[in-house]
């Protein structure tokens, strides 16, 4: 491979704000995208003993410190990246990301209270779900789903890689 | 039943994440599954849970109460024969329910950790977005303009924001209430606009208010032939001194 090829895509990724994709590297490039995922698989092996790794979040690539050094780079920056989230916001993200797209109204029902409306309101405030148009029912309530910042947030590829239940060892039927 | 109130309830009691959450945890510490659940004793120590979160005086949701309710509602049907078949569609129900939402905490648990592991990893601190925000103030080399120009906007803004003077009337309900029953101590029937002939906005209103409390009270009778015609103000008694003062009183 083109040493320089690699390293432009290197430089891009780096630039990014937020995960890139390989089709969007494609496209700035002008090159075909297996080109871009052999670079980026390589780039992937050459840092994997660096202090910065590459990630692949949210359908797209972005390099991060590498968990390793986690005590390290928290101490320099003070402030530690997680969200913090009550139980109950927790338990309404992991309603929305499995079964989405959801409405409000069935999300308070898993949770067996009369309303979520709050909560949701707070998880879209985070950007962490987004409301994906309206449910061709009584009323047309707003739907939920996740959104790219979950994925980065959550450490997700796609909405695929969420651990399944059985993966938990819970018999999902 | 092995239900005894201690300080590890106390402790637990605020940390439901609300009922089904409360019911799972009683489930669990009886240590039966949640497909084995039985009725009755489960909705009497909800109902006791219940109780000592008001002792606590704990912030009790509605959503707590709706489902002891539901589970008394339960109860009740499984000791009326006819209701059987009823009473176990809302049992399998609330099976379901709670296994559904066992399902959930397992989901939202396996969330957290996902979290947990990937915020041990930084990325670039640099955010675009701040960039991208839209900074008008930029100095160059006409700097010291720009900054009269802010500071003339800064001004202007101080302008808008002053507050509107209210001036006092000149007179008040109390006078305007005085003046009409003095008018009708010495004339039985007046027009509107003759009283209010010449007098600016305020006062047409304070006139117009006193008139009507004085057709409710019983001292005036008002009539109008047609949508903004002519009032015509007739006096029908004449209020004592007492009852006069009494009424002005209310306008204090």
């Amino acid at each position: 491979m083109n040493t320089d090829f690699k390293a432009t895509v290197e430089a891009l990724i780096f630039a990014s704000d937020s995960p890139l994709s390989v089709d969007k590297i494609a496209r700035v490039l002008e090159v075909e995208r297996t080109l871009v995922q052999a670079a980026v698989e390589e780039l992937s092996v050459d840092c994997s003993h660096r202090g910065i790794n590459l990630f692949k979040l949210a359908g797209g690539y972005q390099f991060m410190t590498s968990r390793r050094f986690y005590p390290m780079v928290l101490k320099m920056k003070d402030t530690d990246r997680s969200l913090s989230l009550s139980q109950a916001a927790f338990e309404t993200l992991a309603i929305v990301s499995y079964r989405q797209p959801i409405t409000s109204q069935e999300v308070a029902a898993m949770r067996g209270v009369q309303s979520v409306s709050n909560i949701l309101r707070n998880l879209q405030a985070l950007e962490l779900i987004r409301i994906a148009g309206r449910k061709d029912v009584i009323g047309r309530p707003m739907l939920y789903r996740t959104s790219q910042k979950f994925l980065e947030l959550f450490g997700l590829n796609s909405l695929g890689d969420l651990p399944s239940l059985e993966e938990i060892g819970v018999n999902d039927s | 039943m092995d239900f005894s109130p201690t300080f590890d309830l106390e402790l637990q009691l605020e940390g439901f994440n609300g009922p089904l959450d409360m019911l799972l945890h009683l489930v669990r510490k009886q240590k039966m599954a949640i497909a084995d659940i039985s009725i009755a004793p489960i909705t009497e120590q909800y109902a006791e849970y219940l109780n000592r979160m008001e002792e606590l005086n704990l912030d009790i949701a509605g959503d707590y109460f709706v489902m002891a309710s539901t589970l008394m509602l339960m109860k009740a049907k499984s000791m009326i024969p006819r209701e059987q078949e009823a009473f176990e569609e809302m049992r399998e129900e609330l099976i379901f329910q709670l296994e559904e939402y066992e399902k959930v905490l397992t989901q939202a648990g396996k969330l957290r950790e996902r979290h947990k592991e990937i915020s041990r990893s930084f990325p670039r601190s640099y955010k675009e977005k701040i960039e991208k925000e839209d900074w008008e103030f930029k100095v160059g080399d006409n700097g010291a303009f720009l900054l009269v120009e802010h500071y003339a906007r800064v001004v202007e803004r101080r302008k808008a924001l002053r507050p509107i003077l209210i001036r006092p009337k000149p007179y008040t309900m109390k006078d305007v209430l005085s003046l009409l029953f003095s008018v009708f101590a010495e004339k039985r029937k007046v027009r509107f606009s003759a009283l209010a002939r010449v007098r600016e906005r305020g006062f047409v209103v304070y006139l117009f208010v006193s008139m009507l409390e004085l057709v409710r009270e019983g001292a005036l009778k008002a009539t109008q032939t047609d949508t903004f015609s002519e009032i015509i103000l007739q006096r029908r008694t004449i209020f004592t001194e007492e009852k006069q003062e009494q009424l002005v009183a209310r306008f204090e």
